[in-house]
């Protein structure tokens, strides 16, 4: 009997001492001030100390509300997201971005519009675009953090090495196709193994621009209905096939393995289409550093040159315990003060209009105002309730069709009969 | 049974406490939980309604799943007799006593305590079209780059080459404590019968070894039915060729964790279990037909 009580004890005393390992420090630490506790969810942790410095900024202005931050990676940001609004759990305030439509309707989250009028806030601060990507279903759902656009980086010191003009603002496709054909040509005289044109091989910096560029739609504007019928959807997927047939674009199995941007900042190739979310990786390459790099909005299709602006915005759990102390965390973030800072900082380009200087002035290398333009002629990301059910069907035929394993047309047929199925569901 | 016994038969039943809570919860109660669920639409939020065999009639014509399912297959008919024969020759190889074999040992043993994810961001660079190594050697001697990772042919085996590589590590050494056991006796009654190498080996050392070999299968086919981790670091997710190797893991993730369509991706996990449980038995029934009982 004394044996099994002392091997009792111990196991229970071993078990007692592991326990606190499991304690959710962040939530149930005790504060010592008597501020009642915000809790805001991020994923980035390249953005975290800027977003630290304006929640610090906040606190101290705040007598009534004290906000901490929680990081969680981007592979789990979801998940947890899912399962602790499930449970009426989340974070007070919550980054947000296109999957938006899937938490309003999971009824999860908080509407803002009263809040808004509430303090007053003057909308018309933000890039239209950004406000219309977390508007659903007639009300605002979460206030624009930032936005990304796309646009074309160019290596100046290739362009000057081979002899060829620098792309111009305003430039057409065609333009587009000249320059590299002379790029081409002049690059296989000289014997070396450059690219005169790189991409990313994903929706957001390459053909989900095309589509819109060429006057299709990925989704209606109502997202009842599949784009993928429309001729100018298959057209602007053959003028990809075209550039890999005419040797302009890097060849798919170089693409498909190794990302574009690292081939360009490897000086692999003359231009790159890229996201405006890899500002700060073009600002400390080599070529930028050299004074050699060059940014310009996307060349234009049969319409114009529209780029696809995706962002973030942050949102308020429908179940916080401080609804108008969150709120107050969100004004501050998204305001005036919390823009400039996120400018001045380079983290994301703020959606606030009169903020967004200070992003162009952070930067020393490269010249961010390729950024702005892109957003005149820009569109939403296409999005909306169902998108976690196309997206991957829509990713799976692209990279089908962008091998050539099957044509643009057939690819298109597929997309759209899977992805009308999927959202008439 | 005497007090005394009774008095340890306690002690060790509270030792084992913790962990037959924790496989109870974490394993157990996980899987019935895990089968529960593949009956259902569960998804990011919002109670999970019963749709009785709703998912597992849409597996039916699932061409993604059967795309998986294809791939997977092939990964265990390469892998498991590549395994075995890889491993069996390596313990051979190492049970002579050569010069070096201690520092063979160790460098056969590094990929079985070298993390997953390394193996595969390392191997990920060394098949690169471009700037592998591989290709930069192949060139050197003439011979054209080869698309390892994005040639939708050559993916699988590329894939394999590192699997097996990096399994047959651990099962390396299991074989060669299997070649241990042998007595001495029978290699000595050989050699005396004028046996001579390929003889000894086919003859006296094989089927001694089937045992071990049938363990050996057993645990690779469960493995490699299983395998995630290499394909999730080595292939973009947008590239082609991950079409033509994805696994059902890997399908299940995309399903649970990207499309957060769980219920489906729960029935997907229920499919996997009946398939490895039913190969096990297959596997299990034949073992009298090869393996040699003494």
């Amino acid at each position: 009997m004394k044996r099994v009580l002392k091997v009792f004890t111990l196991s229970l005393l071993l078990t007692m001492a592991i326990i606190p390992i499991f304690a959710n420090g962040s939530q149930e630490m005790k504060n010592s001030s008597a501020k009642k506790q915000l809790t805001l969810s991020i994923w980035d942790e390249n953005q975290k100390a800027t977003i630290q410095e304006i929640v610090d900024s906040f606190n101290a202005q705040s007598t009534e509300y004290e906000a901490t931050i929680q990081l969680t990676p981007w592979s789990t940001y979801w998940t947890k997201l899912d399962a602790s609004a499930g449970a009426g759990d989340a974070a007070d305030v919550f980054w947000m971005n296109v999957y938006l439509p899937k938490y309003v309707d999971g009824d999860v989250l908080l509407p803002l519009d009263e809040y808004i009028t509430k303090n007053d806030i003057d909308i018309n601060n933000y890039v239209q675009t950004t406000l219309d990507m977390y508007n659903y279903k007639n009300h605002i759902w979460a206030m624009p953090k930032g936005m990304d656009t796309v646009v074309v980086a160019y290596n100046k010191a290739l362009f000057d090495k081979y002899d060829v003009a620098y792309p111009q603002k305003g430039w057409s496709w065609d333009d587009m196709k000249t320059i590299s054909m002379e790029l081409r040509d002049k690059i296989k005289k000289a014997g070396d193994t450059n690219y005169p044109i790189l991409m990313e091989l994903d929706a957001q910096p390459s053909y989900f621009n095309f589509i819109y560029q060429n006057g299709g739609y990925v989704v209606s504007d109502d997202y009842s209905k599949s784009g993928f019928n429309q001729p100018e959807v298959a057209k602007s997927f053959q003028n990809v096939v075209d550039l890999f047939n005419e040797k302009l674009l890097a060849p798919y199995n170089v693409l498909s393995e190794t990302k574009g941007t690292d081939l360009f900042i490897s000086k692999k190739g003359a231009m790159v289409f890229i996201g405006s979310w890899k500002a700060s990786v073009l600002e400390n390459c080599s070529i930028a550093q050299e004074g050699n790099l060059g940014l310009v909005t996307m060349p234009s299709q049969d319409v114009d040159n529209t780029s696809v602006i995706g962002g973030l915005g942050y949102a308020i759990s429908k179940n916080t315990k401080y609804p108008d102390g969150s709120f107050a965390l969100v004004k501050y973030l998204t305001g005036f003060e919390g823009n400039k800072i996120q400018g001045e900082k380079g983290i994301d380009i703020p959606a606030y209009r009169d903020a967004q200087k200070y992003y162009k002035e952070h930067f020393k290398n490269i010249d961010a105002q390729a950024f702005f333009d892109a957003a005149d002629t820009s569109v939403p990301f296409p999005a909306g309730p169902d998108i976690n059910a196309w997206i991957g069907i829509i990713n799976d035929n692209a990279a089908r069709i962008l091998a050539q394993e099957i044509s643009p047309e057939k690819g298109c047929e597929l997309i759209y009969k899977d992805m009308q199925a999927a959202i008439d569901k | 049974m005497t007090k005394q016994k009774l008095t340890e038969a306690k002690s060790a039943y509270l030792f084992l406490l913790p962990l037959i809570v924790g496989l109870g919860y974490f394993y157990f109660y996980a899987f019935i939980q895990n089968f529960y669920f593949s009956f259902t639409d569960l998804s990011s939020f919002g109670k999970p309604s019963l749709v009785g065999l709703e998912n597992y009639k849409k597996l039916l014509t699932d061409e993604k799943f059967y795309l998986a399912f294809k791939n997977t297959l092939i990964y265990v008919l390469i892998g498991v007799p590549s395994v075995l024969i890889f491993s069996t020759l390596s313990a051979e190889f190492l049970n002579q006593n050569i010069k070096g074999n201690t520092f063979f040992r160790t460098a056969l043993f590094i990929p079985a305590v070298t993390m997953p994810a390394a193996i595969g961001i390392l191997w990920r660079w060394l098949y690169n079209y471009q700037f592998g190594i591989i290709n930069v050697l192949l060139n050197r001697v003439g011979i054209e780059s080869i698309a390892w990772l994005s040639n939708t042919n050559l993916v699988k085996g590329s894939i394999s080459i590192v699997l097996v590589w990096s399994m047959s590590a651990i099962y390396t050494i299991i074989i060669l404590s299997g070649l241990q056991g042998i007595p001495k006796s029978y290699y000595e009654a050989a050699e005396i019968d004028g046996a001579n190498k390929f003889q000894i080996f086919f003859k006296v050392t094989l089927p001694l070894l089937t045992p071990t070999l049938f363990f050996v299968a057993v645990m690779t086919t469960i493995g490699i039915f299983q395998i995630f981790d290499l394909i999730f670091l080595m292939i973009q997710p947008t590239a082609l060729s991950l079409r033509y190797s994805m696994s059902m893991v890997y399908y299940f993730y995309d399903r649970a964790f990207v499309a957060f369509d769980k219920g489906y991706a729960s029935a997907i996990s229920i499919i996997l279990f009946l398939m490895i449980l039913l190969i096990t038995v297959v596997q299990l029934k034949l073992q009298k037909k090869w393996v040699y009982e003494e």
